[in-house]
């Protein structure tokens, strides 16, 4: 029981260690900035199981400020619900319009969303659609 | 006109095909019954500048309904197709662009690089007495950004009474309609003209995507030309003109708002194979092009004394477009363009004619879109340009056989862009244009042209250049004007049965204007390279008999690779064509033949373009991975056009074929539409353009003249 406990806590506890949790890597083929930010981590219904894990999040493919959060013309901000993809090491999300799409992937043996290595991100700009991989995430330095 | 008709040559050497017959011993006189109007030769003996002139039976005979098709095969010119969902067509001149060209009516500058982008389809050909063709910068006393050269239309001249009627319809809803009237006599009249013109969309390997959009032109003008008393002449004239562009559906539609949507990846099929048929939704690939146009112009001349002319010259437009483009966005402008040039004719004495003028342009280029500025915020691309000249020309006839014409304009230029937070928003230049034009008559026989000419240009507008790009902003980075330095040789023979040309020219160009489309937004820059083009051509008339005329003509354009990276399509490279004209008792019988070469697409960008689309194999990633590339290299290709017309007492029967062999790059299995990779994305484009997309037209028409 106490060791259930334990393993409970940790669970809850790796869960939350990475909440407003900033990652910053390079998009792919332009190597402009981008940026991954946990804002929260939870469990679905409370069931604290690896397949409810989730995790709101806020990407952004322009670096402008310390949160990671877009700036320019438009909005490059990003934010999105993410749970397990069903994939190995691969989280997938999708934001509140119901069309933006996120996959992230994590090292192999990490717990959550404790070390993201990349996100690749498909999402409705006006009238058509984007692509593009933001690679090499790591820890923000003021993190 | 009479210019082309030999009824008497005096010979020195043998003539085979034509009869002579001896007035007396010391000289032959030949006449020769020449009831062919196919003319000996179309460079304009008399002019210094080489001129190329077009007749309006040889525009007939192309069965030529706008300026586009009128000049497209002539020698150094090409009419491109930009765009073949928009059906946006440019003449290039000498391989410069279609910005590079400039459009005169009667010697007057009437169009701005922006109305001209879709107006070239727009501008009819009723009323139109010929058409001059001057290749080179500085071909044009007048248009100092004629970088490639300039395009004059010669109005006709009301002085007599006249009507005509014209009617032709054919395949494709080909449907023609002309109308000119004519009242007046040697001290002047009036001429009132009328035209309306359809041309069905082609949608050659029936996937439901045009290849060549459905045209719709109609226009009305009237000219007023008088002398009064000995002195004074006034010529007016004003017009309207609407033009209708629905390309990428064969329904013709309509839009009238941008679509909501334009994501296509799931609408040809499970391979996203653009030869499949396109299943979707139709808004999603229609482009809907509409433009009004309304103009004027004049001039009025006054003879001071004998020797001395004054002339003033005007010319005013107004172009509204309004677009829907397939790449998702709304587009519409209102170009009001304005020239008044003011001149002094004297002359000097026997060897000196001087002109002296001034001249100023003037254009306000307003643009409006719901999705690009008041949906995503991007900036907007009106602009003000304002341009003021001076120019002083010597024609200085040296002897008899040395002609030279002096010239030296110079202008200031100001842009001023109404974003001001572009990068550049403003442009302030004075440029200084020496241009040289000998002529040189080596005898009877040869002459040779030589010229030297510098020509400048304010870009203005990215859309004059591309469009399509739009659907994420530009910016504007302009701080360089256009310069070209033009040298051009002809070397002309012109015998009593035949005339040669072969001519050489050479622009080196600076600061090219280009949209870089590889940065977000795309980018309306100057290239740091200088490039160099050249044209080499070579044109030949030979009179077989007196009813029969053949031409040949061969074009090569020498274009270097960081300037082809730079075109919105591929140019033709080299080129031949060859016409014969046979006239026989009543009727006319012209067959045109015209080849085109093979060319490496690739230089120009099309490595871009592919047939399919497949799902990153990777689970991670959303992209999608191009494949099965579209052709790189275009095949030489060869299409005939037939022409026949029976003339009666007053009236003619005609019929003819475009494209007899039905040649299209569709056909050929490579139609212009592509998914084109853009920086982080892909998208439906069709773009890429190599050879004809219009098919076979076959076509009838009675002429009415009285």
């Amino acid at each position: 029981m106490k060791t259930l406990s334990i393993a409970l806590a940790s669970l809850v506890l790796s869960a939350n260690a990475f909440a407003h949790t900033t990652f910053i890597g390079t998009v792919k083929g332009t190597g402009v900035p981008c940026s991954l930010e946990i804002e929260q981590t939870y469990f679905e219904n409370n069931i604290e199981t690896p397949a409810n894990f989730r995790a709101e999040i806020a990407v952004s493919l322009v670096d402008g400020d310390d949160h990671g959060h877009g700036e320019g013309n438009h909005d490059d901000h990003f934010d999105f619900t993410i749970s397990p993809s069903g994939k190995p090491n691969m989280f997938s999300g999708v934001a509140a319009n119901k069309t933006d799409l996120i996959n992230i992937l994590v090292a192999p043996g990490t717990a959550g969303l404790s070390a993201p290595t990349a996100f690749s991100m498909k999402w409705i700009h006006g009238n058509h659609y984007h692509t593009a991989q933001c690679l090499n995430l790591k820890l923000a330095a003021h993190e | 006109m009479n210019n082309f008709f030999f009824l008497t040559v005096l010979i020195v050497s043998q003539i085979t095909s034509v009869s002579a017959h001896t007035e007396d011993a010391e000289t032959i006189v030949v006449t020769g019954s020449l009831d062919s109007d196919v003319p000996l030769s179309k460079i304009n003996r008399a002019s210094v500048v080489k001129k190329e002139v077009l007749s309006k039976s040889q525009i007939t005979h192309k069965n030529a309904t706008s300026l586009a098709k009128a000049v497209d095969l002539e020698p150094g010119v090409q009419t491109t197709l930009t765009c073949a969902n928009c059906g946006s067509q440019r003449i290039t001149l000498n391989g410069l662009r279609g910005e590079n060209t400039t459009v005169l009516i009667d010697g007057i500058p009437a169009f701005s690089s922006v109305s001209s982008f879709y107006g070239m389809e727009a501008i009819p050909m009723v009323g139109i007495s010929h058409l001059e063709i001057m290749r080179g910068a500085g071909a044009s006393l007048t248009a100092p950004e004629s970088i490639g050269g300039a395009i004059n239309l010669v109005t006709v001249t009301p002085n007599e009474n006249k009507f005509i009627y014209q009617l032709r319809g054919g395949s494709n809803q080909y449907l023609n309609q002309e109308i000119l009237g004519s009242y007046g006599d040697n001290n002047g009249g009036t001429l009132i003209g009328a035209q309306k013109n359809l041309m069905g969309s082609f949608d050659e390997d029936h996937n439901n995507v045009t290849e060549s959009s459905r045209q719709s032109q109609q226009s009305v003008f009237i000219k007023k030309e008088n002398r009064i008393g000995d002195k004074l002449k006034v010529s007016l004239r004003g017009g309207y003109q609407e033009l209708e562009l629905l390309g990428g559906t064969t329904e013709a539609t309509r839009l009238t708002s941008y679509p909501a949507n334009i994501d296509t990846l799931e609408d040809f099929g499970g391979d996203r194979d653009i030869r499949n048929k396109y299943t979707g939704d139709l808004s999603k690939i229609a482009d809907r092009i509409r433009l009004n146009r309304v103009d004027g112009g004049g001039s009025l001349s006054y003879h001071l004394n004998d020797d001395t002319n004054i002339k003033g010259s005007f010319s005013l437009a107004k172009q509204k477009q309004r677009s829907i483009y397939s790449h998702g966005y709304d587009y519409d402008n209102s170009d009001m363009f304005r020239f008044f040039d003011l001149k002094v004719n004297h002359v000097v004495n026997d060897s000196h004619f001087l002109t002296v003028g001034i001249d100023h342009k003037n254009e306000d280029m307003r643009s409006s879109s719901e999705y690009l500025y008041n949906f995503s915020g991007y900036k907007r691309d009106s602009f003000a340009f304002d341009t003021i000249g001076a120019y002083v020309q010597d024609e200085w006839i040296i002897s008899d056989k040395d002609e030279l014409n002096l010239i030296l304009r110079v202008d200031k230029m100001k842009v001023d862009w109404d974003d001001k937070t572009l990068i550049h928003n403003k442009l302030d230049k004075t440029a200084i244009a020496p241009r040289i034009h000998y002529k040189r008559v080596h005898n009877e026989t040869y002459s040779s042209r030589i010229a030297y000419g510098v020509g400048y240009r304010a870009p203005l507008s990215m859309f004059e250049s591309q469009h399509g790009t739009n659907e994420e902003g530009f910016e504007m980075d302009i701080t360089k004007l256009e310069i070209a330095h033009n040298v051009t040789y002809t070397f002309n023979r012109e015998g009593t049965n035949s005339s040669t040309a072969l001519s050489y020219a050479w622009t080196r160009l600076s600061n090219m204007a280009f949209a870089d489309e590889e940065t977000s937004p795309v980018i309306f820059k100057n290239a740091e390279d200088v490039m160099s083009i050249q044209t080499v051509g070579l044109l030949h008339v030979q009179k077989i008999t007196p009813d029969w005329t053949l031409e040949g003509s061969v074009d090569w354009f020498i274009l270097p690779d960081s300037y082809k990276a730079k075109l919105p399509t591929a140019a033709q490279e080299t080129r031949a064509r060859l016409t014969s004209d046979y006239h026989f008792g009543d009727n006319e019988f012209v067959a045109m033949a015209n080849i085109v070469g093979p060319r490496n697409l690739s230089k120009y960008g099309y490595y871009k373009n592919y047939n399919t689309l497949l799902d990153d194999p990777d689970p991670f990633s959303f992209d999608k991975i191009p494949a099965n590339q579209k052709r790189q290299r275009a095949p030489a290709f060869f299409t005939m056009d037939l022409f026949f017309q029976r003339n009666f007492n007053r009236f003619a029967l005609l019929a003819g074929v475009n494209n007899l062999f039905d040649y299209t790059q569709t056909k050929k299995g490579e139609s212009p539409l592509s998914w084109r990779t853009h920086r982080n994305h892909t998208h439906l484009d069709n773009r890429h353009v190599w050879g004809p997309n219009t098919g076979r037209v076959l076509y009838a028409g009675v002429k009415v003249e009285l």
